[in-house]
């Protein structure tokens, strides 16, 4: 009965446009970015670069996201899990949090085959909304947040550099601290060892081709992925 | 100083943009329930949505203080509206700043990250869509090749050392603490721990080091 609705026209349709509507943003955004680069002496050249190599490197990191997306049809049909994995969130949280509401309305869980209409609606309503804090953050703080950390900088700006530096390796520290250390994982160590020490070296070649420097992040990843399969062929 | 206007242009455009975007997120369920005569129960979708909207809103905003200062607001405007923030979105800017040279927190790094962000946002979306016709059975298989399945499932790891390394290798001596304070406490605290309360220890982390390489820049040790 639910998946009627879930495969439902209506369903693609407001799912479709949904996602049209997200597009907005970048392609606003963009254009604003290379407007303002132009502006501030920037080339053509370099801003497509920009926009080129990001887009070569978030090849990879999208295709788990198209398995996972399978997990989720079943339950939620074609189109839903199609826009939740468009937009904000994951499928662990989309699996996690509409088996919590389909627990709370006194579904077994999600996979149950016919959820009754109106239960589904509010799952629906639930893995929409409960993952909106951080953009609804966004809207009312953000501005004001980056005021701040503009007063901050001025005057300081030559010590911007090493804050945000010491920004991002306080950030990634922490994240990459749990696969450093799961030795239960060994294939995952392997991974954030070797495509590590790949980007070092690639690093050091690509110093005298842009070209190679461009690749030197999405192949140090993949030599690192890799490297997690040898290492659990030999284990 | 960034000039005044552009500030003020791109957190107009955010703040419209965001609330268009959460909006029509809204508009699905929503949309749902009316054409299929669906009553709602607005109280009883609260009272779920609420507690769970809290929980991910204060690790939510963890994060987005901490990337802000690296990306960039119009980036993170855009990267909060789609998601996969720290596994895709500022790797992807960070590694863009990285190859145009422009350093974090400037206006023209500002400027690569939005593109950067928005180039990812562009595939990312173009393949969840050939997924969903037709890509994502051609694909499974793949993924769940058993040669590669290790590799899929360890891609998180192998991204943060290829984005992670190269900036230990610049500056070895901030590296240090935010390096090693991490590793201490998930052995004093426990992994459990640790991944639950990840967004918490992160602020601090970074806090700590952000300290710490002013003390060395003090000393002129940096």
């Amino acid at each position: 009965m639910h998946l009627q609705i879930a495969n439902s026209a209506t369903m693609a349709i407001l799912c479709g446009i949904t996602i049209l509507i997200v597009l907005l943003q970048p392609i606003l955004f963009i254009t604003v970015a290379f407007k303002r680069g132009k502006e501030l002496g920037m080339t053509d050249t370099e801003m497509k670069e920009s926009a080129r190599s990001s887009a070569i490197f978030s090849i990879i990191p999208s295709l788990p996201i198209i398995v996972s997306y399978l997990l989720l049809v079943p339950s939620l049909g074609r189109y839903f899990p199609w826009l939740r994995l468009s937009v904000v969130g994951s499928a662990t949280y989309e699996t996690m949090v509409a088996n919590m509401a389909a627990n709370a309305f006194g579904l077994e869980s999600i996979s149950v085959a016919d959820i009754p209409v109106e239960v589904f609606v509010c799952i629906l309503f639930v893995v929409t909304i409960g993952i909106l804090g951080g953009n609804i953050f966004n809207v009312f703080f953000l501005k004001a947040y980056d005021k701040k950390v503009e007063s901050l900088k001025q005057g300081n700006a030559n010590l911007v550099p090493m804050i945000t530096t010491a920004m991002f390796l306080g950030m990634y520290g922490t994240m990459a601290s749990p696969y450093l250390t799961n030795f239960v994982n060994i294939p995952g160590v392997a991974a954030i060892l070797v495509a590590g020490i790949t980007a070092l070296l690639m690093g050091k070649f690509a110093a005298k081709s842009k070209k190679l420097k461009e690749f030197t992040f999405p192949l140090s990843m993949i030599v690192g992925m890799l490297s997690a399969s040898v290492v659990s062929v030999i284990l | 100083m960034k000039e005044k206007s552009f500030y003020n242009k791109i957190h107009a455009l955010g703040r419209i943009t965001v609330v268009l975007a959460l909006t029509s997120f809204m508009g699905v369920p929503f949309g749902i329930a009316v054409f299929n005569g669906v009553s709602m129960n607005i109280g009883e979708v609260l009272q779920n949505a609420v507690p769970i909207l809290l929980t991910f809103t204060i690790s939510g905003i963890c994060e987005n203080l901490s990337f802000m200062p690296i990306i960039g607001s119009g980036a993170l405007y855009m990267a909060c509206v789609t998601g996969n923030v720290s596994n895709m979105k500022v790797p992807a800017a960070v590694n863009a700043m990285g190859i145009a040279g422009y350093d974090a927190g400037t206006e023209r790094g500002d400027v690569i990250s939005m593109i950067a962000v928005a180039a990812s946002t562009f595939v990312t979306t173009a393949i969840v869509f050939l997924g969903m016709l037709f890509l994502a059975p051609l694909f499974a298989p793949i993924y769940n090749n058993a040669f590669l399945q290790p590799a899929f499932q360890n891609m998180v790891p192998a991204l943060f050392g290829a984005l992670l390394f190269p900036y230990i290798a610049r500056a070895p001596k901030q590296a240090v603490v935010p390096i090693l304070v991490p590793l201490v406490v998930i052995f004093i605290v426990g992994r459990a721990f640790f991944s639950s309360n990840q967004s918490y220890i992160m602020v601090a982390v970074i806090l700590l080091s952000v300290f710490y390489s002013y003390t060395l820049h003090k000393k002129g040790i940096i």
